[in-house]
């Protein structure tokens, strides 16, 4: 790909993993900034679906765990999601022709965990920078005026927008560069089938970890072994 | 008074009420977005209206679809002291006492339950009808999400602070149980179609060759998952985990292919 191919990509990748990463906090909560579907739309984007359908499982199961309780603020699923994507459908491509889309996604999480910290700065600094809209709002009452609190309460959203995709832009443009690198020129490379299996086992540990309940294991066995038995029967 | 429309509009804010959240006020200012359609019906504008919105941009936290609940309860509750049937302070008092008990409902049966259900019915529908799946993972939680926020701002705007009684006859905490383990089951299908989608090809599709390579094959999974689950409860970090498992895996991958 060429410099302004990517750049391109990087742009267009960070501005709508911002518009979907309002919907984590700022708006909506109606799930469309989960990576289940951030990633498939991202995939879409870069023109490899298959790679962000994949990415979409293994990183919604992988992060289901890690919930917005009280104060706690969790990675940025959305921006970690996004990059996942971006930076397999990239490398994808450089392997030309490409490789199967599942096997890039393992690397490309290596390569975008530690940004991870990034993002999660990023989302605390737009949740501190909120601050002020709070401290405006009390002014405006001390002086014994009514704020416009909807016009302000609405302007956390350029603040969440912002903060997420300069974040997103920030970090995709190297993780671009080095994946192309990388895969330039290797196809379908069968080293990375472990990885991919270890990622497969990874995801659902950390589901059936996050819906841990009484028995939990024993019916995830239950019904994996009555999967088996069906699948078998019908081979 | 609360004219036609108003709820709706309430509805509306709801959607936004993190929009601002901030780490001393968190959904405070939110909140107060939320409920001032409502409030400027209710005292019709001017300093009773004004000092229902400070009251309503204070410190408040809980669930934010539990909030339509608490919205809800809200808009009664300063209808109730309009006509002074009740302290101007009561709503505030009431958002206190219930915000951190909805907030521990909200975020153990959304959160905790519904959201990897819906997620590991869509990842089981991906795996046989591709982008579908991720249609199926967003109509299921939404489905529950949207119906219940509108039905818990209008008992909450019916009932008062009696919208409690309305939330804990909803049973949430049982349901979140029937739909972890439903999530379990659903996940050990998706184990056990994955196992298989890899054991075909290694086998060359034959039934006694995918069996031989199949069975050890899932066994092999529910004991990695079983290991690393514990690894996870004594407080492994997703990303650690990626790392554990990944980094070893791919040098192994260099190495013997």
């Amino acid at each position: 790909m060429t410099h302004g191919a990517i750049l391109a990509d990087a742009v267009r990748v960070s501005i709508l993993g911002g518009l979907l990463s309002l919907d984590r906090t700022a708006a909506f909560q109606s799930m469309v900034s989960r990576p289940m579907v951030t990633a498939p739309v991202i995939g879409l984007v870069m023109g490899n679906i298959a790679c962000g359908l994949v990415a979409g499982i293994t990183l919604e199961l992988l992060l289901s765990g890690d919930l917005p309780v009280g104060g706690h603020v969790p990675l940025h699923e959305t921006s970690i999601a996004a990059a996942v994507t971006a930076v397999a459908a990239i490398a994808l491509e450089a392997a030309a022709p490409a490789g199967k889309a599942a096997l890039a996604v393992a690397p490309a999480l290596l390569l975008v965990l530690p940004a991870a910290v990034l993002y999660r700065y990023a989302d605390k600094a737009a949740r501190g920078f909120n601050e002020r809209i709070a401290l405006a709002a009390d002014r405006a009452f001390e002086r014994g005026r009514a704020p416009r609190l909807r016009a302000r309460n609405l302007t956390g959203l350029a603040v969440f927008f912002l903060t997420a995709s300069a974040a997103l832009f920030a970090t995709l443009l190297p993780m671009m560069y080095a994946a192309q690198a990388v895969a330039a020129g290797r196809m379908e490379p069968r080293w990375l089938h472990p990885a991919l299996a270890g990622l497969v086992v990874l995801a659902l540990a950390s589901a059936v970890r996050a819906v841990e309940t009484r028995g939990g294991l024993l019916i995830f066995s239950a019904s994996g072994a009555a999967a088996a038995i069906g699948l078998m029967a019908v081979t | 008074m609360r004219g036609r429309g108003t709820l709706a509009r309430v509805l509306w804010g709801s959607f936004f009420i993190q929009s601002s959240w901030s780490f001393t006020r968190m959904q405070g200012i939110g909140f107060g977005a939320a409920v001032s359609p409502a409030l400027e019906d209710i005292y019709d504008g001017g300093e009773a209206c004004r000092d229902a919105l400070k009251r309503h941009s204070a410190y408040y936290n809980s669930h934010p679809y539990m909030g339509c609940a608490v919205l809800g309860a809200s808009v009664r509750l300063e209808e109730m002291a309009s006509l002074g049937e009740c302290a101007p302070g009561a709503a505030t008092e009431f958002k206190k006492k219930v915000m951190g008990v909805f907030g521990a409902l909200g975020d153990e049966f959304f959160w905790g339950s519904l959201r990897p259900f819906a997620a590991a019915l869509g990842a089981l529908a991906v795996f046989s009808s591709g982008v579908w799946g991720v249609a199926l993972f967003l109509g299921v939680f939404n489905a529950v999400h949207l119906r219940m926020r509108c039905s818990m701002l209008a008992k909450g705007a019916e009932l008062g602070e009696g919208v409690a009684g309305y939330v804990s006859s909803l049973a949430l905490p049982r349901w979140s149980e029937r739909l972890r383990a439903a999530a379990c089951a659903a996940l050990g299908v998706l184990a056990a179609l994955a196992v298989f989608a890899a054991a075909r090809p290694a086998a060359d599709g034959h039934g006694a060759g995918v069996a031989l390579v199949f069975v050890p094959g899932l066994a092999a999974l529910g004991i990695a998952v079983f290991l690393l689950g514990a690894l996870m409860k004594k407080g492994m970090s997703p990303t650690s985990a990626a790392y554990l498992v990944l980094v070893p895996l791919i040098v192994y991958g260099v190495i013997a292919y």
